[in-house]
């Protein structure tokens, strides 16, 4: 049978009908979209029996975009940007919320550069290493980074105050090396204007 | 005061150089300061443009020398100091540029619907809508446009295959520029939305798709927050929604998909299971797109210039447009020049120019040392040398050189550039950015990168070479998507062109560029006189010597960090 979930995302409740298909020789579960309000029992007797029928006569044919089920991505982008990381119980009590397997979010969160499963000092240093930067010596500011502030490339320090990463691309090609600190972009570096830069961080 | 009109480049390479300070200050001044997107000449930025009875260009004004320019601009004189240019076509970095997608970036205010209309803006779309949608897509057939991104499919055929699904159809327009070196989409998003907004469209007529998305990097918020504002101006002025332009039936939404940072999201199918919310891993074609995209809809995915093309074309008219280029190959190709060259920045030339002129003519040509090559294509692109530079850009010629036109990224190296650890950067690139579904290219890249880094320390012998060889082209062959099938690119083509600094690292154990740390021998030459500055600077103190005198380094005890090296002012120290 039929039964009524609600979901819970962004904060906003959405209320779902559920059911569980045979398929071959797999399960499916298919849902169906009922809107922010939580019907009547009458109404919601008549929405199991359309659900049902729905489903007999052709498979379930999803047209907006809400029906399409939650997008992991989004959601996560929002978690972190409250947070500034995702923290294992969250992720946790999202893939309640979502009825998705723990597994596919945390596989989200770890397949994408932009989330971070630990949280960030007070200023990010991200170095680029992009092509036209990694040609005119970002490598070796790294390096230099690295050691300036006793950290390895990912690691934070020890008084939270800085994180020091490498970034793909920042596409600030033609001031290459470039940096970014949080979101200030930085171009035309050497050794000395780097140091100068971390030293001015307070 | 008021008659004067200015304007200054802030899309985020303007912005990067400190053209933000600028605006506020002029702004401040009391002057009528409009914000517009990146013009390209990103070596001279951030760039100020006056217009008055002349157009006056201002270069590299910053915080600081901004009080002269408007002290000039207050007593109505030019300052002579700052300028650039009057015209910017006189430049030489213009001179051989044919600017169609990037007509307007940097000219016109990226949000003004009006100032876009009155630089031809939706003219195209008007004209669309008086043809039936198979005379669209035979016009865009005429144009011989091919996809921007990369491969070069041919863009009719695409939708030709998607007009012929029925029922809901989606729009894909690929924005995720996950390759390093290269910034063309963002600078489009940033500083012309319009133009990308008007080319979707079209394409949507041509397809009967009514949905689409764009599909860009969280990395460009400056691109993301102007393609919502353009998308809502849109709206507001039936330019999008229901029954465009008056159009019974012609309906058409664009949404914005964040995308994660993922280099394997350029793929079109990863990129829809990106847009699904899943993890960016492709799957296996067929089915295509076309049948079976997005939440298993029939889709189409274009690059964000291809899009952009499709709103010129239709506007120039595809004749016109198909005169431009080779016969095979025709139209427009948006470039970055990156790396060691002198005018460095966002170009836009035929396709079918020689790489040379390129190179020389609008980028000025090698800088710190004797042009070595060029590097085309990215991570999945490859290199092309020096005595090579005649080849015309054009799809064909650089995959017949080993490498891809790629999303249009050319970074410029010179003679201190070692190409055998240049190959090695692209495979560390790939093999973290290898998605991990297909096992050729998560091992074999992880392995390919191993013995790669075993060239650049000098260890191994010259058999090695063939094994790398043997691997790359394994890679090649058995992998799921063009990550993993370009992936070898970058070692495959530099072994083709320079095969024999290899062998220089395996049998001599020297790196000739000077590029792998691990091989260099640092010595004092006699040029030395005795300053010292070597030895403060040498963070493990193994450079002796009395003041005034030769010093001399300790080989035992190098680190081989190069310290000295950079600081001699004298060219004592060599580096071999």
């Amino acid at each position: 049978m039929p039964y009524l979930k609600e979901v819970t995302i962004n904060n906003n409740k959405y209320f779902y009908l559920f059911h569980t298909v045979r398929d071959g020789d797999k399960y499916k579960k298919l849902s169906k979209y009922l809107g922010k309000n939580k019907p009547s029992d009458e109404k919601l007797e008549e929405l199991k029996n359309e659900f049902l029928k729905e489903m007999n006569k052709e498979p379930i044919e999803f047209d907006s975009k809400e029906e399409k089920g939650p997008n992991v991505i989004a959601i996560l982008q929002d978690l972190q940007e409250d947070k500034g990381y995702l923290n294992k119980d969250d992720m946790i009590k999202l893939s309640k919320e979502l009825d998705i397997p723990g597994i596919d979010i945390y596989g989200v969160a770890t397949f994408y550069s932009q989330f971070k499963l630990k949280p960030s000092g007070k200023y990010t240093v991200s170095m680029c290493t992009g092509t036209a930067c990694h040609v005119k010596g970002s490598n070796t500011l790294l390096d230099y980074l690295s050691e300036l502030l006793g950290i390895k490339v990912g690691e934070t320090t020890k008084d939270g105050k800085i994180t020091l990463e490498g970034v793909n691309c920042i596409g600030a090609c033609a001031k290459a090396p470039a940096m970014m600190v949080n979101e200030t972009v930085y171009g035309e570096l050497d050794k000395k204007e780097t140091k100068k830069i971390i030293d001015a961080l307070e | 005061m008021d008659n004067i009109k200015i304007t200054v480049g802030l899309g985020t390479c303007g912005i990067s150089a400190g053209g933000m300070p600028v605006y506020d200050t002029l702004v401040k001044e009391g002057f009528t300061v409009e914000k517009v997107g990146c013009i390209g000449m990103c070596y001279n930025e951030p760039l100020v443009t006056v217009i008055d009875d002349k157009k006056s260009v201002y270069g590299n004004v910053t915080e600081k020398n901004v009080s002269k320019l408007i002290k000039c601009l207050k007593e109505g004189k030019e300052c002579k100091e700052l300028l650039v240019c009057n015209e910017i076509e006189e430049l030489d970095f213009y001179k051989k540029q044919k600017r169609l997608v990037m007509a307007n970036c940097g000219i016109i205010s990226p949000l003004n619907l009006t100032e876009y209309e009155e630089h031809n803006g939706y003219l195209g779309l008007k004209k669309t809508l008086e043809l039936d949608p198979e005379s669209v897509i035979e016009q865009i057939k005429i144009s011989g446009l091919r996809g921007r991104g990369g491969a070069g499919f041919p863009t009719y055929l695409k939708w030709t295959f998607l007009a012929k699904n029925k029922g809901k159809k989606y729009l894909i327009c690929n924005g995720d520029e996950g390759d390093p070196g290269a910034f063309m989409n963002r600078t489009v998003m940033e500083s012309d939305p319009f133009k990308l907004i008007e080319g979707m469209t079209i394409g949507a007529y041509a397809t009967g798709a009514d949905e689409g998305i764009i599909y860009t990097r969280a990395e460009y918020p400056l691109a993301i927050e102007t393609l919502q504002k353009a998308i809502k101006i849109a709206e507001q002025n039936n330019l999008l929604g229901e029954n465009i332009l008056g159009k019974k039936g012609f309906n058409f939404k664009l949404w914005i998909m964040k995308g994660a940072g993922a280099f394997v999201c350029g793929e079109e199918t990863a990129l829809i299971n990106s847009i699904e919310g899943k993890r960016g891993s492709p799957n296996p074609r067929p089915p295509y797109p076309a049948e079976k995209g997005l939440y298993g809809k029939p889709t189409n995915v274009n690059n964000v210039g291809t899009w952009a093309h499709v709103a010129t074309i239709m506007n120039m008219g595809a004749e016109e447009y198909s005169k431009i280029g080779s016969e095979k190959t025709k139209g427009t190709k948006v470039i970055c020049l990156a790396g060691k060259i002198k005018r460095a920045g966002i170009i836009e030339v035929p396709l079918d120019m020689p790489l040379k002129e390129i190179i020389e003519d609008i980028g000025g040509g090698a800088t710190g040392g004797k042009l070595k090559g060029v590097l085309t294509g990215g991570p999945s692109g490859g290199c092309v040398p020096s005595n090579k530079l005649d080849t015309p850009l054009d799809y064909e010629s650089l995959q017949e050189l080993g490498s891809i036109m790629g999303s249009g990224g050319f970074v410029v190296l010179n003679e201190h550039d070692c190409m055998v650890e240049v190959a090695r950067y692209f495979m560390n690139f790939t093999q973290e950015e290898s998605c991990g579904k297909c096992t050729p290219c998560r091992e074999g890249t992880k392995r390919l990168l191993e013995m790669i880094i075993k060239v650049t320390r000098g260890v191994g012998d010259v058999t090695d070479i063939d094994r790398i060889r043997q691997l790359s082209e394994f890679i090649r062959d058995n992998s799921l998507c063009g990550l993993g099938q370009n992936a070898a690119n970058p070692v495959l083509s530099t072994l083709r062109f320079f095969e024999k600094e290899y062998k220089d690292h395996l049998e001599k154990k020297t790196c000739c560029a000077g590029g792998c740390r691990g091989l260099l021998n640092y010595k004092v030459n006699d040029k030395c006189i005795g300053c010292g500055n070597c030895a403060r600077n040498c963070p493990v103190d193994c450079i002796k010597g009395e003041l005034k005198e030769k010093h001399i380094i300790d080989q035992k005890e190098c680190i081989k960090c190069g310290n000295c090296y950079d600081k001699c002012a004298f060219d004592a120290i060599d580096r071999k």
